[in-house]
């Protein structure tokens, strides 16, 4: 390394870390701003939100049964998948429900607590509808209730509800039309972000350990997972279509998803370093969500345990003997870093650099330095911009399956985390929609079982299929061989 | 109190040093056990003689402890089994002998480091596992001393001026064996979560009378020495305030149980100490928190979110690390007001929630402040005298323990310990096979026959046991106790 | 015996010549005289023949009552009437009152004016034997009588009214419209109008946005309208669903079937619907009461569940994600499948609000109505649609003809009146005034909003040459408003007709 290489990158590094301390997103897609999602389009343009009711005529999006012509890109019946099937309906109404509950009760919270209240606001930042609930329009008060409803994806309606269907608005750009508070949910990457705001978490939308420990789910998000769990309001072909790939729109979509996740983490990271650092108030330093969960939830073990063969550590081999600390979680990051590790691209080598080295340090020590840590994150994510922003091709199915790579490569079933984000990389090369034989016996090993009446919520029986997987993982690899070979 | 704050303050500005030094002062050296064996292994024919009239001891301590005593095996056991070789090859150690952070425990290293290996056959027969000199005091001092008749008759406050520890003082007693069991940073007894991770098996609780009473022992009791007479005896039971008491066995646990708490706040102590030095180590010491507060898979629904963290009255947020729960578990048997230490365990619970794993400052004086209470209680508690209906009290109120909120896998076998060591010696319920089922079924369920003795391996136990951890349920634990105390209770 | 007056005496006092020489025109004085009473009286007799009273008459009376003009006795005491009326003293008393034809129910107005002794009986307003009057044309003054002054006129309503109106000029605005509470019910103002934060607002509970169905780009078809195609948009007028009566004066009932079905149809969820989307699978629900729908649903649920017995079990189509656990179905049976569904079907067609979590979503029948939850103590659910009573006729003690006010008289001929050229409040939004008065209706998103014009429009072609800037149409009070109830109308009994003519014909005696 020369030492211009060096003074730049320690400047970017410094540079980084003056905008961590800052707070402020840096602009990613290079240079680029990115458009507002929809719940800062009412503090930066100010349209108003108008409630789901606005899209639910018979007419309009709330009719009972979906249009079966082929050329009207609108299935008619987006209102009533979204009542009746989509869980994001029910955002709001698992505040008032017994897990909801509960969890209050573990927070030691009650609900004439003054601090119920600015708990519960960081719940309906995801859970609801985000409208200011002081405001004095009371229609928003109602919103509220909508859980993510229509405005909530798409953007308020104020400016293009009488507009939006006439042919001189369908005829603008994603741009023109962000710019009338239509968010563009067709680009695969604006969709991830704004999956990702909630799923992953960012400046107003958090869920950490605390709440997780007081019964939270956990999050673990993945794009192609959960719009395949969703029920889809769009026709599928009107995914294929606006795919800059129209036959492989579902890796597009992995590898958006893959990379606003990994962003979204890095940078949550970032900012709760960052906050332990300047000693902010309510900060928590470590915090157990940026680490592996199943590392340290799990019963410990017959003698001579998977994991003790495995090894402990970030290298985790046999032969390293070192401070047994948290390793950071990988879940956001495996895919990516294995990507860039089998890519030639400059700008991936950096990447992967600049993430092993954030793992190091994250596992260097129980409590590692919060500073660091926080520039580092910084650095890690601006690699991840460069590198995946600069591409000038989508993810390719070929691509894709060398990042797989060989099948009893270790490392793919190190952990579960790692296993899981495999399988579903897998699961979107799959040409039968996730059908293979394969595929369900790896899906069957990876699920939390249940024993003795009690549903698990960690992989408890990952130990013993880890000889499994890699075989499984092989036939698939086969079989998709044999396909593309006929 | 002020003053006992700023001693506390003074402990921490003068440096651990203070703290750590506090190791029993080395008085005299080790000489090694070989020379006990002389005596204590096999009695002579003329000793064999004397014996016949004199019931003070057997003089088969040595062999009794080398063949049927699972500490003599301790070196021998992590050398030769696979488990011990895992971990070693783990932790990448070569010679057992020459790793001071295992023979702190399981050797008696002062000895090893002044003769170097343990490659003799005979060596390894004598001088490897806890040896006689781990527990009695290096004996350079009272070596020739003691073979007197004389000796028995001599204050224990001599003896232990000349290095021989008072083992007969139930306080002295437990801090031994807890200063393995548990740990002591002093004597360099610790089990660092490298260790454990490299495939130590976790510490279990320890109830003291019951793992007296299955050790086995290699000592006359003194209900066996009552039943004859010896030289001196009348000197000896003056000297050593033998309790006199039917109610030894219930002193025993509860004086125990507080020196368990007392043992494991002091590690906490030190532990922050030592990383309060500069150069000392990182903190945490992963170890040094409740294991299973963070190794269980999760279940849903889970007994650890419905406990919602309360602690000694202070809700503790939910998902932090926590310290061991076990040492406060029998703490109410003693009968003493507990408020003082549950104020001070208060503010450990506190410096816990401000930040995961704790600040070693706050943890280190919040520490403090426990064993100044913990002390205190010690001292309460020896100047209280049992009567009739403590023990039943005491069976009472362990079963009422046991609907307490907190109590986890080890509390529970706590509880399960203290409850079947007191029974057994309470007629008319030792007898009564009511009560055989219910301690049945907690034997079966909180793994209270641990393999002991020699017989019993660890490595083969070792899955079941662990098992039971994961498939503990508080509600199933509660139900025995409440049989338990229905049946108390006619 | 002789006369003993003497001669000349008698001579002196009497010119006795004149007995010798007759008045010449004496005879025919006489004979005048006699032969024009006897005359005269031919006439009266001939006059009267039959009974005909006409020549007593003060004046004809109005036709509606010439069918028994000559029978004075129909409504006065007849007796002695002829020697009455000749003495002078009032022979028109009424034997029988207007009532043994009209209508016995006074409405509240008429106990209320006759406490204040102004009004006698209905002659106090309707006065007969004025020629062929209209006898319904009663003027201004009888009702400025009280209402010119309504506090001194000492009558017991008079605080809900303003207390001085002389003419259209000064006519208060309509109750519906004004911003004020009236406390106690005025006029049957309560029967349509509920006072609700703070403004009338329409009783009728249900809910309806005029704005979105009259969107002036059209809308939607919806996919289950016969006429379904994809793109195609209809235009809604005020007309495609106002119609007026077979008169043309009121506007009929907005009814379900005729009005909404078309694009409403009652189809509500998806989960019935069979995996090609067939038809059959799509009856809409009957627009009934929710213990009909219950029994239909349940219905239609067990005949799906038998078509589809694979239902019950679930489909091994698990997520993708191998961390969400897959909760079983568990329905034992089909009638247990049946059961949940229904509850879930229910819930999602009635319940709505923020109570039950669901805030503005609104959905199946809470779409327009509004739903009412009862549990009785075992804790069975049951559901109730409150009755929308819309108000039919709003106006209920005024008149008006939507057909007499089809076209206006401008400068520049006849011009059609379009609806919005005078419904074109919208009280609830009068506060913005910024939008003309078309946009105004359109506006109208809450079925509240009272959309009926105001006293500024009538008075617009009212004004009886009265005011200057103001048409000519009649400003009278019976104009608009009513005295008597509309549903009592004051059309004569049948019975009483009947009777009347039959008599007359002498088929029926009177009184059988």
């Amino acid at each position: 390394m020369n030492l211009r290489f060096l003074s730049i990158f320690v400047a970017l590094v410094v540079l980084a870390g003056f905008s961590a301390s800052e707070g402020q997103d840096p602009v990613d897609r290079q240079g680029v701003a990115q458009p507002p999602l929809p719940w800062e389009v009412a503090a930066v343009q100010g349209f108003r939100n108008l409630g789901a009711r606005s899209c639910s005529s018979t007419t309009c999006h709330g009719s009972v049964r979906a249009d079966s012509t082929n050329d009207n890109r609108m299935r008619r019946d987006e209102y009533l998948v979204w009542l009746e099937e989509d869980p994001h309906q029910r955002a709001h109404a698992t505040l008032s429900g017994e897990q909801s509950e509960s969890i209050f009760r573990n927070l030691g919270l009650s609900p004439d607590d003054q601090r119920y209240r600015q708990v519960m606001q960081k719940c309906i930042a995801c859970h609801g509808m985000p409208v200011e609930l002081s405001s004095t329009d009371s229609s928003g008060q109602h919103m509220v209730y909508e859980g993510v409803s229509c405005e909530t994806c798409h953007g308020p309606a104020e400016k293009w509800l009488k507009t939006h269907y006439r042919t001189d608005f369908v005829e603008l750009t994603g741009a023109e039309k962000a710019s009338q508070g239509l968010f563009n949910t067709n680009d695969a990457h604006q969709r991830a972000r704004l999956c990702v705001a909630c799923h992953v978490g960012d400046k107003e939308r958090e869920v950490n350990h605390d709440w997780i420990a007081a019964g939270h789910p956990a999050l673990k998000f993945e794009l192609t997972a959960y719009l395949s769990m969703m029920p889809g309001h769009w026709k599928e072909t009107r995914d294929r279509e606006n795919a800059h790939n129209p036959a492989e729109h579902e890796l597009e979509l992995w590898l958006a998803g893959q990379q606003v996740a990994a962003d979204a983490s890095l940078a949550q990271l970032a900012r709760r370093a960052s906050a332990a650092a300047a000693g902010q108030d309510g900060a928590i330093w470590p915090e157990f969500a940026d680490v592996d969960c199943y590392s340290c939830h799990h019963d410990l073990g017959a003698p001579l345990s998977w994991r003790q063969k495995r090894g402990f550590g970030v290298v985790q081999q046999r032969t390293e003997v070192q401070r047994i600390t948290l390793p950071a979680s990988e879940w956001y990051l495996f895919m990516p870093s294995r990507l860039a590790a089998s890519s030639k691209d400059a700008a991936a080598v950096e990447f992967e650099r600049a993430w092993q080295e954030l793992r190091g340090k994250m596992a260097a020590e129980v409590i590692p330095d919060d500073r660091e840590i926080a520039e580092l994150a910084d650095a890690a994510r601006q690699r991840l911009d460069n590198w995946l922003s600069g591409r000038t091709s989508t993810a390719d199915r070929k691509e894709m399956v060398d990042m797989i790579g060989k099948s009893d490569d270790p490392e793919l079933v190190s952990n579960w985390d790692r296993a899981v984000q495999a399988y579903l990389a897998l699961q979107v090369l799959s040409e039968d929609r996730g059908k293979e034989k394969a595929l369900r016996q790896i899906r069957a090993m990876l699920a939390f079982p249940v024993s003795a009446g009690r549903q698990f919520d960690s992989p408890r029986k990952f130990r013993s299929v880890i000889e499994d997987i890699p075989k499984l993982i092989l036939q698939f690899q086969e079989q998709l061989e044999g396909k593309q070979e006929n | 109190m002020r003053v006992l704050v700023a001693l506390s303050w003074l402990a921490l500005i003068l440096g651990p040093e203070v703290l750590l030094s506090q190791e029993p002062a080395l008085v005299g050296e080790y000489l090694g056990s070989s020379g006990c064996f002389d005596c204590h292994e096999i009695p002579s024919p003329a000793a064999e003689e004397r014996l016949k009239t004199d019931f003070f001891i057997n003089l088969t301590e040595a062999k009794n402890w080398v063949f049927k005593d699972k500490h003599a095996r301790a070196f021998i056991n992590v050398r030769d089994t696979d488990l011990g070789k895992q971990m070693l090859e783990i932790l990448g150690i070569e010679k057992l002998a020459m790793a001071d952070q295992c023979t702190s425990c399981h050797s008696n290293p002062h000895w090893l480091k002044t003769n170097g290996g343990m490659e003799a056959a005979r060596t390894v027969y004598k001088e490897s596992g806890v040896t006689c000199e781990s527990c009695h005091g290096a004996s350079s001092l009272w070596d020739t001393k003691h073979r007197s008749v004389r000796w028995r008759a001599e204050s224990p406050e001599t003896k232990v001026g000349l290095g021989m520890s008072d083992i007969r003082n139930p306080v002295t007693r437990a801090s031994i064996c807890f200063s393995c069991h548990i740990g002591d940073v002093s004597q360099n007894r610790v089990v660092t979560h490298e260790m454990y991770a490299a495939g130590h098996p976790p510490l279990p609780s320890i109830e003291l009378e019951t793992f007296l009473e299955k050790m086995p022992g290699h000592w006359r009791t003194v209900e066996e020495k009552k039943s004859g007479r010896f030289t001196n005896d009348d000197a000896f039971y003056s000297a050593n305030g033998i309790s006199e008491s039917k109610y030894r066995r219930l002193e025993s646990v509860v004086l125990s149980s507080a020196v368990a708490f007392r043992t494991s706040v002091k590690l906490i102590e030190q532990q922050a100490a030592r990383s309060n030095k500069p150069g000392g180590p990182a903190w945490p010491e992963l170890a040094m928190f409740d294991c299973y507060s963070c190794h269980h898979d999760l279940k849903l629904p889970s007994w650890r979110q419905v406990r919602a963290n309360e602690v000694h009255g202070y809700k503790l947020r939910p998902g932090r690390p926590q310290l061991l729960y076990w040492p406060t578990t029998l703490l109410p048997l003693s009968g003493q007001e507990l408020d003082g230490v549950n104020v001070s365990l208060r503010e450990v619970g506190m410096a816990l929630d401000r930040r995961p794993f704790g600040d070693p400052v706050e943890i280190g004086l919040a520490a403090g402040k426990v064993m100044v209470q913990v002390d205190d209680l010690l001292e309460s508690i020896k100047g209280v005298s049992l009567g009739e209906g403590d023990e039943v009290a005491a069976l009472k109120r362990l079963c009422a323990l046991a609907e307490s909120p907190t109590v986890d896998y080890e509390s529970a076998r706590q509880i399960g310990w203290a409850f079947t060591v007191i029974l057994q010696t309470y007629e008319p319920w030792a007898s009564d096979a009511a009560f055989r089922e219910p301690i049945e079924q907690l034997e079966v369920q909180l793994k209270l026959n641990l393999p002991w003795g020699q017989e019993g391996k660890i490595e083969e136990q070792l899955h079941a046991a662990l098992q039971a951890v994961s498939d503990y349920e508080p509600e199933e634990f509660r139900e025995i106790m409440r049989k338990l105390a229905s049946l108390l209770g006619k | 015996m002789a006369d003993r007056r003497v001669h000349n005496s008698i001579g002196e006092r009497f010119d006795v010549e004149s007995t010798r020489h007759e008045d010449p025109h004496r005879r025919l004085r006489r004979r005048v005289c006699w032969g024009v009473t006897v005359l005269m009286l031919a006439g009266v007799a001939l006059l009267t023949w039959n009974d005909n009273n006409q020549v007593y008459q003060a004046r004809p009376v109005a036709s509606p009552h010439r069918l028994f003009e000559d029978k004075c006795e129909k409504c006065h005491h007849t007796s002695f009437h002829l020697l009455k009326r000749t003495v002078g003293s009032d022979s028109a008393a009424f034997q029988h009152s207007c009532k043994v034809c009209h209508s016995h129910d006074a409405p509240d107005h008429h106990p209320a004016a006759i406490a204040t002794g102004m009004v006698d009986d209905c002659t106090a307003c309707h006065k007969e034997h004025q020629g062929d009057a209209d006898l319904t044309r009663v003027t201004d003054q009888h009702c400025i009588r009280c209402h010119g002054d309504l506090a001194s006129a000492g009558t017991s309503g008079a605080r809900h009214f303003s207390s001085s109106v002389t003419t259209l000029a000064d006519h208060p605005e309509i109750a519906l419209l004004r911003k004020t509470e009236v406390p106690v019910s005025a006029h049957g103002l309560h029967r349509v109008a509920e006072w609700l934060d703070g403004q009338w607002q329409d009783r009728g509970k249900l809910i309806f946005n005029h704005e979105v169905h009259l969107d002036p780009e059209g809308i939607l078809v919806p996919t289950d309208h016969p006429d379904y195609d994809a793109g195609k948009k209809q235009q809604l007028k005020c007309a495609s669903c106002h119609q007026a009566d077979e008169e043309g004066a009121y506007m009929k009932p907005v009814t379900y079937q005729q009005h909404c079905q078309q694009c409403h149809q009652l189809h509500f969820s998806r989960q019935l619907v069979t995996n090609d989307g067939s038809l059959t699978g799509m009856v809409p629900l009957p627009h009934e009461s929710p213990e009909l729908i219950r029994g239909v649903l349940r219905d239609r649920l067990m005949n799906y569940i038998e078509e589809n017995p694979g239902r019950l079990v679930p489909s091994d189509d698990l997520p993708r994600d191998p961390a969400k656990q897959v909760k079983p179905a568990t329905a034992e049976d089909k009638w247990d499948w049946v059961e949940q569904r229904l509850l879930a079907m229910e819930d999602q067609l009635f319940s709505s609000g923020s109570v039950a979590g669901r805030g503005d979503l609104m959905y199946g029948c809470q779409r327009c109505h509004q739903t009412e939850k009862q549990v009785d103590t075992g804790g069975k659910v049951a559901w109730k649609i409150i009755k929308p009573e819309v108000p039919v006729r709003w106006l209920s003690h005024a008149r008006f003809r939507h057909d007499r006010h089809d076209t206006k008289i401008t400068l520049n001929g006849e011009k059609p009146f379009s609806c919005t050229e005078c419904h074109n409040v919208n009280v609830t939004r009068a506060a913005d005034r910024s939008l003309d008065p078309v946009e105004n209706i359109l506006a109208s998103v809450r079925a509240g909003d009272i959309l009926m014009p105001s006293i500024q429009v009538c008075r617009q072609c009212h004004g009886g040459r009265l005011g200057a800037d103001s048409g000519a149409a009649s400003d009278r009070c019976t104009e608009c408003h009513r005295y008597h109830p509309v549903e009592h109308g004051g059309a004569p009994q049948e019975a009483a007709l009947l009777d009347y003519i039959l008599e007359s014909i002498a088929r029926k005696k009177p009184g059988q």
